[in-house]
């Protein structure tokens, strides 16, 4: 029998796990994940405003498929040239191929007096208790100013500051408190969705449900004894209550060599083929990486199913595709769907596509454990949801 | 040996059906999921489709006669031929005639200045087109 | 100004969410006299950024359309 060559997986989220059962037949599959459980990122928001935590983690050892080794611990250091890697428990392990998935570290202290507002106010980007903090203002606010104010353009899931805004409006009315409350949403960009097309679609929808939008407005500093934020194109803003969307940085490994993390600490890797520079034998996939166009499961199972195919043998490559649904109260939803060649569809809120959202989010975990089954259905409905041919229907 | 395989593969197969089970409770768990699809289901339209649904399928069986379905194919090319900018000057042109109307009753001098005007007659002669096409 | 104390930022190709964001990453780190050279495929990417200069008041130093990308080249002068 011939050895199966060594894979290592850094990492068992979306991407990571994904990526593990697809491979779990051709090679010696490990992941090393720094925590039992496999965490549902999107539930946030579901807790944020809705209290609900049925999704929110798995332990990762019941998403892994028959043969795939699972290593319980933090991965302190990778070394592509000596293709090898270190945990937290100094023990090394080698590897003829790596992918690394870790995801992204939340970094509040990035925001002067982020941390005290997050201790206050909480937030839905960092962890289930922070969002729990959410759930309490938006549930006991009467009256007075409430502000989402994103501090970081290029974190998880680019509409979630619109879901947030949308379903906190939701609840302020099914409270009957809405009519106290002015509600703000302040963001870095020139208007209120960056993609230009998209906006075209959420801007109505912020204006009909009395949301005012701040533009050109990244969050900074906040003072909250004053309550007021301070924006690094050098605006005031003043609250009542205020979630600021962390700064997002990479992960906390030393990699080597040195030019393979960028500033902020994001794996430098190849937008097409998530390679990291020229290392034929090591992939980033996921938020982690420089090759996400955007933070989304969506695009760490895509480019997943693109290593997948290239350590096989195959040619694929990285289509850019996003689908990220987006939710926007009162049982609506719409999905902002693009690829590195067209920009974002017009895709109008419904509740079908509410439905869909729900539909993705209830299959997530039969969707990692069972990539054999699903592929061909996700294939299907990529093909079909193309954005050139959307483009089409919703011009 | 092969009795092995054998187990293996009911065991795999009980363990599918099991995260299978698991998927379907995890749908009909979603309450909101649920209502939305009911809200999907349970409105006025859908109580429409279902009122009328003895016509519909008549309206259905018509349409797919074969000689009325060379008739929509012809229908089809026609509208498929047709410049957007013409369909939009009409839908506009039809929209200031309504307004008109609104206003006041039209006289039968303003029907045939607008009659004249070259969007509108464009517009008026693109339906009798249709209508000759539906009608042949 | 040395080629080495200019940054430059490659947002090409990118449309969800859009070359602005990463404008917007590279500035929180910048400091006032960097120089940040950015490209773009997004055709909204022109006004974008100048209603961005605008705003913030830094210095838009060029702005030019190459074969395959347009291309702006900022100098920060307005960071607090
Ligand atoms: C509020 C919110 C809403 C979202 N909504 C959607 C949505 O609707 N649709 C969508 O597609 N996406 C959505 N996302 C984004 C999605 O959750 C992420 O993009 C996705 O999880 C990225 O997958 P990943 O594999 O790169 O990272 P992750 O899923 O974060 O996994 C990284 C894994 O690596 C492990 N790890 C980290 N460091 C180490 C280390 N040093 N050693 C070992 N293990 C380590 C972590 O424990 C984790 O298990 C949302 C995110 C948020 C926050």
């Amino acid at each position: 029998m011939i050895e199966k060559e060594k894979f290592l997986i850094v990492g068992g989220g979306s991407g990571g796990a994904i990526l593990a059962n697809s491979l779990a037949k051709e090679f010696d599959v490990t992941v090393i994940n720094d925590s039992p459980n496999h965490y549902y990122w999107p539930q946030l928001l579901q807790i944020a405003f809705r209290n609900d935590y049925s999704n929110l983690y798995r332990p990762l050892s019941s998403l892994l498929v028959k043969g795939v080794n699972l290593i319980i611990d933090s991965v302190k250091k990778i070394d592509l040239q000596e293709r090898s890697i270190t945990l937290s428990t100094n023990k090394k392990l080698s590897y003829d191929y790596i992918a690394i998935a870790p995801g992204v570290t939340i970094d509040h202290k990035s925001i002067e007096g982020n941390e005290k507002l997050v201790n206050q106010f909480g937030d839905f980007h960092s962890t289930p208790e922070n969002a729990s903090k959410v759930f309490n203002i938006v549930n006991s606010m009467k009256k007075g100013t409430f502000v989402i104010s994103v501090g970081d353009p290029y974190h998880r899931c680019p509409p979630s500051p619109y879901e947030g805004i949308l379903l906190a409006d939701e609840v302020f009315r099914l409270r009957g408190v809405r009519e106290n409350i002015n509600m703000v949403l302040a963001v870095p960009y020139p208007r209120a969705y960056p993609a230009e097309t998209f906006n075209e679609v959420l801007e109505p929808i912020l204006k009909e449900r009395g949301i005012n939008v701040m533009t050109f407005f990244t969050a900074d500093k906040i003072d909250t004894d004053n309550k007021k934020i301070t924006s690094l194109e050098g605006e005031e803003l003043s609250y009542d209550a205020a979630i600021v969307v962390p700064v997002h940085k990479g992960p906390k490994i030393e990699i080597k060599p040195e030019d393979s993390v960028n500033q902020d600490g994001f794996i430098n890797a190849d937008k097409l083929t998530n390679q990291i520079l020229s290392y034929d034998d090591a992939f980033a996939i996921g938020d982690a990486s420089t090759s996400t166009n955007a933070k989304t499961g969506v695009t760490a199972h895509l480019q997943a199913k693109v290593v997948a195919k290239r350590v096989l043998g195959l040619d694929a490559k990285n289509t850019g595709r996003t689908n990220c649904p987006t939710e926007i109260g009162f049982q609506k939803g719409t999905f902002v769907i693009s690829d590195y060649n067209h920009p974002a569809v017009k895709v109008p809120a419904n509740t079908i596509n509410f439905i869909m959202k729900r539909l993705f989010a209830d299959v997530y975990w039969d969707v990692i454990k069972h990539p054999e089954f699903w592929d061909p259905i996700f294939d299907v409905y990529f093909e079909r949801t193309e954005p050139e041919v959307l483009w089409r229907i919703f011009k | 040996m092969e009795e092995i395989n054998e187990a293996e593969l009911q065991s795999e197969s009980i363990e599918r059906l099991l995260n299978l089970v698991e998927l379907l409770n995890n749908i009909l768990k979603d309450e909101e999921l649920l209502k939305a699809i009911s809200n999907l289901l349970v409105s006025e339209e859908t109580f429409l489709v279902i009122d009328r649904l003895p016509q519909l399928i008549k309206l259905i069986e018509k349409l797919t006669r074969q000689e009325n379905l060379e008739k929509l194919d012809l229908l089809l090319g026609l509208l498929e031929s047709l410049d957007k900018e013409i369909l939009n000057k009409m839908g506009d042109s039809l929209s200031v005639m309504k307004k008109k109307e609104e206003a006041k009753p039209m006289s039968l001098s303003g029907l045939i200045t607008s009659l004249s005007q070259p969007e509108v007659s464009k517009g008026l002669s693109l339906m009798l087109n249709l209508l000759k096409v539906l009608g042949s | 100004m040395s080629e080495k104390e200019k940054k430059v930022i490659d947002a090409r190709g990118l449309s969800c969410p859009g070359p602005i964001t990463n404008l917007t990453k590279a500035y929180r780190n910048a400091k006032n006299g960097d120089v940040l050279e950015i490209w773009a495929t997004d055709p909204g990417f022109k006004s974008d950024i100048k209603a961005w200069i605008e705003r913030t008041k830094n210095e838009l130093v060029d702005l030019k359309e190459d074969k395959d990308k347009i291309i702006a080249v900022i100098k920060i002068t307005a960071k607090k």
